[in-house]
């Protein structure tokens, strides 16, 4: 039976898994430098010289603001395109399942979840569910250019 | 396994075949004009490797096209059919289907859907009532070629840059070698900053320092192409144009060899298209005007690439009919861009300068090529976000020419770098005019509000203000929390042909800075066109100018809109000018379009030529005039170690006047008062309250053979 590994981790107290393929490291929170018009691109980390993007997936699940207290960890994934984090409230265990205890995202979940979700694992304690890591970083900037100009207009630059 | 050599083998096929379709549109077009054999060899190489792979590969659609092109050049080669347009257009045609199939094939792995059965009957009804003999395409390229191209092939290696002395490197791993370096380059600031007290560490960071610098300057060598390599596409361009406006134009290349990054030179392609379009659609005039006027039928279109003071400039010049100024101004003005005081107040270079505006044209009926007026504005937008700008000149010949001066490399640029809320963002020093810092009394009655916008007058005219901060939105506690300083300053920018004051909370140094490319995610954030890391090893963004003026919207106003309501109503004759001092209290103006450049020499760089004052600028010889010589005044700028130099240009010419001190640049409505006393004084006006001099230019620069003598005052 072939076993796949998952690197674990919570938001919001959900357990979310990635395959280990995937992940290039995991680091502590950075100081990240703000992007505009973005809400989950929550900022830029400078790791060891690359410039990468940190998305955060309370934001991207539309779950409530982490708490200022509480400091994010960064997942560092691999993408086609350079390194992208993801920012997690806990790191969980490395764990080991097979394809048994697989079922597919059930028809009730949130859409923002079914939107970045492939399926879930049942563990002994838990349930994981399993990230989509490619449609979880697939996320843009929040600004349209249309508008921005009406407003302007309308408005005077100032408001 | 037999999978990736299947794939690797086709990436290989798809990267030297586009190298071989660049050459084949250059090729071609040079055939059409003269038939050579060694040409033709050149040509059946390409294509007969491109059907030899292809039918390897399993790609029949693409060898069945390549077969039949390769039979309609066979018909030429022997001489039974020679290159006519018809001929030479559908061998383009097949070029151009060829390169459509190669991109299914890079995205499909397979030719399937690909059908050029219309164009390959065209090819075969071409050759004429020649035998079909299918048998021919299946042998050789050098049975084909025969002997005489066999030759021409051993003596003309293939130019596809493969050979002992080269390698073919994947840029990714250029740009990551590239980029190491930059992190480099950063660590080494950072080491330097250090300052040890250990003498062994400091000679060593001394080294390392030394070595980070040769090894950026070689990385930066490796990006740089010539620029011959996008030349290569226009001979088929002007070809095209050519033929669907009924012109006949010769095209001339000097300096391919110049050498420019690659991400620059990808980011011209466009400007240089449109460029050329218009010389040949606007420029060059057609056979018929072109005989009459007494010019050869055909127009030549001259492209010039030199390496100009640390940047490289690329021109497009035509001996065609030049360029209208009072054209393109009835243009603007039709279009409500200007009015029509402002544009008769111009100088005839600002007024072609108006071409740049969108949506004016000089022609009078739009083509299928050009006329709507879209093309020149794309052309100085694209340009001068790679930090480079667009001049118009005038060619000998009285045809236009067009010039781009651009920077070699993008990868590191000198930036000014702000801080907004806290956050900082660097700034690229080639879209700032200048810095204006106001306390806040001044503040508080130099910003003002105009229909909902803060405005701010400069010197008399009226520039938008944007805050940073507003713009970008930044929310409370997105930075460090931190309170504006009392004041505001403002970052002066030129985006376009518009100018604006951004607003910030601080500003820091300039610096060099390392550019990086934002991550795809970013794509849309028009504000900013990449990202550094500072010395201390924060990210910063660099802010997009043009993105920037675009989002908050300040393009939508027109030049004339932005003048003060007073100015506009009755400015008779606002001008320009730059004030300077010579000799003690004595104030003296001159009109700004008339100055080049503002310099500071060192006293010793002047040297005496001929009993004339010289120095060498800008890899030339400048002579220079003591404007206190001159005029009989008594310089006190001799305590200086540096002398202040206005650069004035004439017809190519530059002449440095010494100053001693450059007080102000202002606009003003002046009225000018008679002043006799001197032949190179035109008259005296009241400038901010004081009595001021007009010097008279053209007095002045006729005189500096004759004042070789008087210059003695600052030696």
């Amino acid at each position: 039976m072939a076993m796949r590994q998952f690197c674990t981790f919570r938001v919001g107290g959900e357990l979310f898994g990635i395959g280990v393929e995937r992940v290039q490291e995991v680091i502590n929170y950075q100081q990240m430098t703000p992007i505009p018009f973005s809400s989950a691109l929550r900022g830029l980390i400078n790791l060891r010289g690359q410039i990468i993007v940190a998305i955060d997936l309370r934001t991207r699940l539309q779950m409530e603001e982490r708490p200022a207290d509480q400091a994010p960890m960064n997942v560092v994934l691999r993408s086609e395109e350079g390194a992208v984090s993801l920012l997690v409230d806990e790191i969980c265990d490395v764990v080991n399942v097979t394809e048994q205890t697989f079922e597919a995202v059930p028809v009730t979940m949130r859409a923002a979840f079914k939107e970045i979700i492939s399926g879930v694992h049942k563990l002994d304690k838990d349930l994981m569910l399993v990230l989509d890591a490619q449609r979880a970083i697939d996320v843009g900037v929040e600004m349209s250019e249309v508008n921005s100009v009406e407003h302007a207009v309308s408005h005077g630059v100032s408001n | 396994m037999a999978r990736k050599n299947f794939d690797e083998i086709l990436k290989e096929f798809l990267d030297e075949s586009s190298e071989g379709l660049q050459q084949l549109d250059t090729l071609l077009v040079k055939l059409e004009h003269e038939r050579d054999a060694a040409r033709i060899a050149d040509i059946f190489r390409v294509i007969h490797s491109i059907k030899g792979t292809s039918g390897l590969l399993g790609l029949n659609n693409l060898e069945m096209l390549a077969h039949a092109g390769e039979d309609l050049l066979t018909e030429i080669r022997d001489g039974n059919l020679s290159p006519s347009k018809e001929i030479t257009t559908a061998l383009l045609q097949m070029v151009d289907s060829i390169r459509a199939a190669m991109e299914l094939v890079a995205q499909k792995k397979s030719d399937a859907g690909f059908n050029a059965g219309g164009l390959i009957a065209r090819l075969e009804s071409l050759k004429g009532g020649q035998a079909d003999r299918p048998d021919v395409s299946r042998k050789a390229p050098a049975d084909q070629a025969g002997p005489e191209a066999e030759q021409d092939l051993s003596a003309a290696p293939a130019p596809s840059g493969v050979g002992a002395q080269h390698l073919r490197v994947d840029v990714s791993l250029l740009d990551k070698l590239m980029n190491m370096v930059g992190e480099l380059v950063l660590v080494r600031n950072q080491i330097l900053q250090l300052g040890h007290s250990n003498s062994a560490i400091t000679s060593s960071s001394q080294k390392l320092h030394q070595i980070t610098t040769e090894l950026q300057e070689g990385m930066m060598k490796t990006r740089m192409q010539p620029v011959s390599n996008l030349w290569d596409r226009v001979p088929r361009l002007v070809r095209d144009v050519c033929i669907s406006c009924n012109k006949q134009v010769r095209v001339e290349f000097e300096g391919g060899e110049t050498e420019l990054d690659k991400t620059i030179l990808e980011s011209i392609k466009d400007p240089l298209t449109h460029l050329i379009r218009n010389a040949i659609d606007h420029g060059i005039e057609s056979p018929e005007i072109r005989r009459a006027k007494g010019k050869p039928e055909e127009g030549t279109i001259i492209l010039r690439a030199y390496h100009d003071g640390g940047q490289v400039c690329i021109e497009v010049s035509d001996d065609g009919q030049g360029i209208d100024a009072a054209r393109i101004v009835a243009g603007a003005i039709e279009k409500g861009s200007i009015t029509a005081e402002r544009a008769a107040r111009l100088s005839e270079r600002e007024q072609k300068g108006l071409i740049f505006l969108p949506g004016v044209s000089t022609s009078s009926d739009v083509t299928k090529v050009s006329g709507r007026g879209v093309g020149m504005d794309v052309v100085k937008t694209n340009t001068e976000r790679i930090g480079g700008t667009v001049d118009i000149l005038t060619a000998s010949n009285g045809g236009a020419c067009f010039r781009m001066t651009i920077p070699l490399t993008l990868a590191i640029i000198p930036a000014l770098v702000v801080v907004s809320r806290g956050i900082r963002y660097a700034i690229p020093q080639v879209n700032i005019l200048e810095l204006v810092r106001l306390n806040a009394d001044q503040a508080a009655i130099g910003i003002e509000q105009a229909r909902g916008c803060s405005v701010y007058r400069l010197r008399g005219r009226l520039i938008p203000i944007l805050y940073l901060h507003e713009v970008l939105r930044l929310k409370e506690g997105d930075g460090r929390q931190e309170q504006p300083s009392e004041g505001v300053n403002l970052v002066i920018l030129q985006a376009g042909m518009h100018s604006f004051g951004l607003a910030v909370d601080d500003i820091n140094d300039t610096e060099e800075i390392v550019v990086k490319p934002l991550a795809r995610q970013l794509k849309g954030l028009t504000v900013c066109s990449g990202a550094t890391i500072m010395g201390d090893g924060a990210v910063a963004m660099i802010i997009d100018v043009i993105g920037l003026a675009r989002r908050a919207g300040v393009e939508v106003q027109n030049e004339a809109q932005s003048r003060t309501a007073a100015a506009a109503e009755h400015d008779v004759a606002i001008e320009r000018l730059v004030i300077f001092r010579v000799g003690k209290n004595r104030r003296l103006a001159m009109p700004l379009n008339l100055v080049a450049r503002l310099e500071e020499f060192p006293k010793h760089k002047l040297e005496n030529s001929a009993g004339q004052l010289v120095v060498q600028y800008r890899g030339g010889v400048m002579p220079v005039i003591a404007l206190a010589g001159v005029l009989n005044l008594e310089s006190d700028g001799e305590g200086s170690e540096l002398a202040q130099v206005i650069v004035y240009e004439k017809e190519g010419k530059s002449v440095g006047l010494i100053v001693d001190e450059i007080v102000d640049i202002v606009e003003e409505r002046l009225t000018v008062h008679e002043a006799d006393f001197h032949k190179n004084i035109r008259g005296r006006a009241v400038i901010q309250g004081r009595v001021t001099d007009l010097l008279e230019i053209p007095h002045i620069s006729e005189l500096w053979t004759a004042t070789a003598q008087t210059v003695r005052g600052v030696n």
